[in-house]
């Protein structure tokens, strides 16, 4: 019987023999191996928890406690919607902040619900913000609980930055996946997209602390192997069922992993709703969500950002928008004349396939599973998404028609 | 008696959009975004549930032409175990496919099954013949794309599809694939 979807599904409650077998078959980078054992190590018991604002708060208040030294007062918390992925609380703060002295401070405590949509990492969210302080408009970075001493999950706590993820005219989009921007707004955020790209890209890491993050080898597959076994493992242990052109797009995949060239710093998850811009100013003030970075290919940034699920089409129906900001070319072309970097087509579309990969897992195994699970304060969210997993594969399924 | 699950699933999406909904205090986002999600959701059930058995036959269908076609290609005398499964999953499902009256549970059933054989046989794809390999290869390419369609049009009303080939509205592959 090949089918091992029984009626009382072994990924719902895995054994230690089922994890250790996932973490042999899949090998990832340390902090993900990390990450992703703990995800299914906590299946083994939780629900979802007491995730209400007035618990977090408490932790929150718990934490302030054994890290200040003088009196502070947490006022006005509130949830923060937008994400996908993790529970975030806005608050104010009044201390005595080390930078200015007594101050109120608007503050974001960042935590993972029970489950994630995308299993990451806290620790490496906190380093990557932190390489980009002055670089580019990132939030400072107060607190870092990586062990969930005081809250129920790993929190990161950052400064609220100003701004908005779309026009105030534009209708809003769940997650901001294929947002609209009008043609005004786009000339005006669309080359600041594209350099702040090119920054991340070119930021020289030596020197930075990075111990969360693994540093690939260059001229070989090591980035490429490592980011589809990620895929592969989160697949097999939230799938709720077999998809057989999954299994053969997994062997395609393997077939056709590019080397590195250079290793950059990437984002992870370049994309409308993930930056903050002043609609007055039309300046972009803040670049969020770091959580999906790695150390990899820079084709890996381009080819998500790119994605189809991301972008819309101009006013004339047939201009794709990468992002819904900047037409396709453009984007490429500038993105060439800011960083320096060259854009391999042949990379380019390997990574634009394993997105379409990558985005599978998430609607098609990673939702399926927390809703069915209830691991998750927004699993209405996670339910909604499961048609982008069958538009992404209709893209895969043609890349790979492409390719025979 | 009628079937009203679908006046119920109306009603409810009328109520989440047009009394609660608006309802739900601006200060608090993720609310507010989830009790529109929620009238979205209801909205697309009642326009979508009468097609759920009907869609599902022919995702067996389409995963059993899949099927065929590989073991079509295979013209060994003794076959591997995985095609052996292949086989076996091949003939419950068309057992129930001829069955007008076969209950849900018993499609997506045979569904799972096939799934689940043909996703055995790729993971076993080096103990078979070139032959039913690129048999393998080219039924799954080819043969995903009628499910592919069939999910991509089901759930097309969520707004997700940004090609421009977009799939055929859903009740014209489910009359097209019927005739």
């Amino acid at each position: 019987m090949p089918n091992d979807m029984t009626p009382q599904d072994l990924r719902d409650c895995p054994s230690d023999a089922f994890i250790a077998q996932m973490r042999e078959a899949y090998p990832v980078e340390p902090e993900m191996d990390r990450v992703l054992t703990r995800k299914m190590q906590s299946r083994q018991s939780a629900t979802f928890g007491d995730f209400t604002i007035d618990h977090l708060i408490g932790c929150l208040k718990a934490m302030l406690s054994d890290k200040l030294d003088g009196a502070f007062t947490v006022h006005d918390p509130h949830w923060l919607a937008g994400g996908a992925s993790k529970l975030q609380v806005v608050f104010d703060l009044d201390w005595d902040d080390p930078e200015q002295g007594r101050t109120t401070t608007r503050m974001v405590a960042r935590m993972e619900p029970a489950e994630s949509l995308n299993a990451t990492s806290r620790p490496r969210e906190f380093q990557l913000i932190n390489a980009f302080k002055g670089v580019l408009p990132v939030p400072r970075v107060f607190w870092l609980d990586d062990s969930a001493t005081w809250f129920p999950q790993e929190t990161i706590v950052y400064e609220f930055l100003k701004g908005v993820t779309r026009p105030s005219a534009e209708a809003s989009r769940v997650s901001g996946l294929g947002q609209t921007f009008g043609p005004e707004v786009r000339a005006a955020l669309g080359p600041q997209f594209v350099e702040s790209l090119a920054r991340i890209h070119t930021r020289d890491f030596a020197g930075a602390d990075l111990s969360a993050f693994h540093v690939p080898a260059v001229g070989t597959t090591e980035t490429a192997m490592l980011q589809l076994n990620r895929a592969r493992r989160v697949w097999d242990e939230d799938r709720g069922h077999d998809l057989p052109l999954f299994d053969l797009a997994a062997e395609w995949l393997s077939d056709h992993l590019p080397d590195l060239d250079v290793p950059s710093l990437l984002h992870g998850d370049f994309r409308p709703g993930n930056f903050l811009f002043d609609e007055s100013t039309m300046q972009i003030t803040a670049w969020l969500d770091w959580e999906r970075g790695y150390i990899g290919d820079r084709h890996r940034d381009l080819a998500w950002t790119s994605t189809s699920t991301f972008g819309s089409f101009a006013e004339d129906g047939t201009t794709f928008l990468v992002s819904g900001l900047i037409p396709e070319d453009e984007f490429f072309a500038r993105y060439k004349a800011a960083s320096g970097l060259s854009v391999d087509p042949k990379k380019l579309r390997f990574y634009k396939a394993l997105n379409s990969f990558q985005l599978m897992v998430s609607a098609l195994g990673t939702a399926y599973r927390l809703v069915r699970l209830g691991k998750t304060h927004q699993d209405v969210l996670l339910a909604w998404v499961e048609g982008v997993g069958y538009a992404q594969a209709e893209e895969l399924r043609r890349a790979m028609l492409e390719d025979l | 008696m009628p079937n009203t699950v679908e006046n119920l699933l109306r009603a409810m999406h009328r109520s989440m959009d047009e009394v609660i909904a608006p309802s739900v205090p601006s200060d608090n986002p993720l609310a507010r975004e989830q009790s529109m999600l929620v009238a979205k959701a209801l909205a697309f059930l009642a326009t979508q549930i009468g097609y759920l058995h009907q869609k599902d036959r022919h995702e067996l269908l389409a995963y059993s032409d899949i099927a065929a076609g590989i073991l079509a290609a295979s013209d060994e005398p003794e076959r591997p175990e995985a095609l052996k499964w292949l086989e076996a999953a091949h003939d419950r499902a068309a057992a129930v496919a001829v069955r007008p009256d076969a209950a849900s549970n018993d499609v997506t059933g045979a569904v799972a099954d096939l799934t689940g054989a043909i996703c055995a046989l790729i993971r076993a794809r080096k103990e078979l013949s070139s032959k039913v390999q690129n048999a393998l290869r080219s039924n799954v390419l080819t043969g995903s794309k009628p499910v592919l369609d069939l999910n991509r049009s089901f759930f097309l009303p969520t707004g997700f599809e940004r090609s421009t080939d977009a799939p055929p509205p859903l009740a014209e592959i489910l009359t097209r694939e019927n005739t």
